[in-house]
């Protein structure tokens, strides 16, 4: 995965993310604005939609014990090339689903596929890389850049910083650049404990939409027929990113037209818009469709809206759902915990 | 608890309930053991400043290490490699190699300890434990290692999923390649210059290689200074680090 990223006040730079492998291309234009931003306190910003598939690249690492040992390990299966750029909103919408959606298709695999799940441990270390692309350097024509500063921060407390020889005896603000590089990687590490409240918000998120995906179509069809759970996935993506689409327009959106727009109950009114997806398309298959529901009454079909028409409005009238969500979800957490434990066990 | 479940088992005239209840929980337990495992083995910040030849961006291959690792026990290792048996220091080159294969074959033997106690009680690990010493010092010294081969791969999935190994089997190719490469020809690189522990009961033990104090004074300053930015940053962020873990992993698993 390819990311650029902007130093505070200053240009863009390359990152690339390979599991938890971050690589850092650096010039001299960019080491000093990162000078400039540690004085002045400043701190990197990163897309708040990467931490998922952060979170996930940081817990999970996949080892492959093949019959033919390989000088390129076959990670491909794993790694997801995309670059997210700040510059194209759609793409970025695309982008991300795509993402997610690997996510999950990687987790099912977890899930079902034993030989997957044991070759897949914890990610034992966080690994920075930084490259240097050294503009004085006219005798090299090929102006690759080098590979001069590495650092390994394992878990469980060890780390080992490496400089290149050539790049520590030749160059003169190597210190400089050894700070960026620190100040990098402590600026990602930083960024996950920052964001817990978010990592919070964006599992219930997708908690939501996949019980308003379940919603839409009968789930006693669902024992029987396996092949609906991918499109249970797309619906369940689906109305997440209908869901985070919204909440963008709403916050464009001046505050002085319509008040009641506050940031708590921005989620809510999104959440309560996206319901109504599901909401129609249940009453129009009722309407015009009845054979699909076959065995089914049509007041257990109505219920169901009924159901999905209060927890919309609920999200609404209970504004305080957003800041409560957060002790709820922690106590919440291990009975989630202990009833997966339980469901797995009848794998 | 048991007594009613054997009951209840008995009424149902099935037990299979109580065995599901069982494996649920035994599987809550191993989980819950693993987090803890995990967060056991941070007793100690250690943070190493090194200057290497070559740093390579691959990521790291679990396999490809073990293999590397393993053969150091081998009896043609250190001809077969052209490591000499002291390097420019007079250090001896070949103790260091066979230490680190000691100590993934220790990793090896509390492991099999943790997960397969009825295996590791066929095995007589203090007898183990002294071959291991003989080896690593005695020059000639053929040693048996309880270590899979690297052919062996069903063996080899095993133990390769359990992260505390895989763990230090990474460390341990980080000190490898430390070794590597270095020696004779350049006693400049490839070296840790400054190791910096930081124990948890307080305890802050700095080392600098003897060569640190051989080299041009800004060089010596730069390495100073990196190493010093680096153990207060990593000392931050892993302290951080550990936190956000610790949090999040016991939401997940409840409090035990």
């Amino acid at each position: 995965m390819f990311l650029k990223l902007q130093v505070p006040q200053g240009d863009y730079f390359t990152v690339q993310i390979k599991e938890s492998q971050y690589s850092f291309y650096l010039n001299e234009n960019i080491v000093q604005q990162i000078q400039l931003a540690q004085q002045t306190g400043g701190t990197l910003y990163i897309p708040p939609q990467l931490i998922i598939p952060l979170i996930y690249y940081a817990c999970f690492t996949y080892h492959e014990v093949n019959e033919h040992l390989d000088d390129a390990p076959a990670d491909n299966k794993y790694n997801i090339n995309q670059s997210v750029s700040k510059s194209n909103y759609g793409r970025q919408k695309i982008q991300g689903i795509i993402i997610i959606f690997s996510i999950l298709l990687n987790c099912l695999k977890l899930v079902f596929n034993k030989s997957f799940r044991e070759q897949t441990t914890f990610q034992s270390a966080f690994t920075f890389n930084s490259y240097y692309l050294d503009n004085l350097s006219s005798d090299n024509i090929n102006e690759a850049e080098q590979l001069i500063l590495q650092s390994n921060i394992f878990l469980n407390g060890d780390i080992f910083h490496k400089i290149q020889q050539t790049f520590w005896e030749s160059n003169s603000n190597i210190s400089t650049i050894i700070s960026a590089h620190y100040w990098l990687s402590e600026q990602i590490l930083s960024y996950f404990q920052n964001n817990l409240s978010l990592i919070v918000g964006e599992i219930t998120a997708l908690i939501y939409a996949a019980i308003l995906a379940l919603n839409i179509l009968p789930i006693s069809l669902l024992p029987q027929n396996l092949a609906l759970l991918p499109i249970l996935i797309v619906a369940m993506i689906f109305l997440y990113y209908i869901n985070s689409l919204i909440e963008d327009i709403l916050r464009n959106i001046p505050e002085k037209r319509w008040s009641f727009l506050q940031a708590e109950n921005l989620n809510n009114v999104a959440w309560l818009i996206t319901s109504l997806i599901p909401t129609t398309l249940t009453i129009v298959m009722i309407n015009h469709q009845p054979s699909i529901h076959q065995g089914l009454n049509s007041s257990e079909e109505w219920h169901r809206v009924y159901i999905l028409l209060l927890l919309s409005c609920l999200r609404v009238v209970w504004p305080q759902m957003q800041k409560m969500i957060q002790p709820i979800f922690n106590r919440l957490l291990p009975l989630v915990g202990k009833g997966l434990m339980y469901l797995v066990s009848f794998l | 608890m048991k007594n009613e479940q054997i009951m209840i088992a008995n009424r149902n005239g099935n037990g299979k309930s109580e065995d599901v209840k069982k494996e649920a929980g035994k599987l809550l337990e191993q989980f819950v053991a693993k987090t803890q495992e995990i967060l056991e083995d941070i007793t100690a910040l250690e943070v190493n400043t090194m200057v290497v030849s070559n740093i390579t961006g691959a990521k790291f291959n679990a396999q490809k290490s073990y293999q590397e690792v393993y053969t150091i026990c081998e009896a043609k290792y250190f001809e077969e490699n052209n490591i000499q048996p002291r390097d420019s220091q007079g250090n001896n080159l070949h103790k260091r190699y066979k230490s680190l294969f000691a100590q993934l074959e220790r990793e090896y033997f509390s492991m099999m300890q943790d997960e397969n106690p009825e295996l590791a009680k066929k095995v007589n690990m203090p007898l183990k434990q002294e071959q291991l010493i003989d080896f690593i010092s005695k020059s000639d010294y053929v040693y048996q290692p309880l270590l899979p081969k690297p052919e062996e791969y069903q063996a080899l999935k095993t133990i390769l999923s359990n992260y505390k190994f895989v763990s230090t089997l990474r460390k341990i190719s980080e000190l490898k390649a430390a070794l590597d490469a270095g020696g004779v020809s350049n006693p400049k690189t490839d070296t840790i210059y400054a190791q910096t522990v930081i124990q948890i009961d307080g305890d802050i033990i700095t080392r600098y290689h003897k060569n640190l104090f051989e080299v041009p004074e800004d060089a010596r300053n730069v390495i100073l200074k990196a190493h010093n930015e680096g153990v207060i940053t990593g000392e931050q962020q892993w302290r951080e680090l550990l936190n956000f873990f610790i949090n999040f992993v016991r939401g997940l698993a409840g409090s035990k």
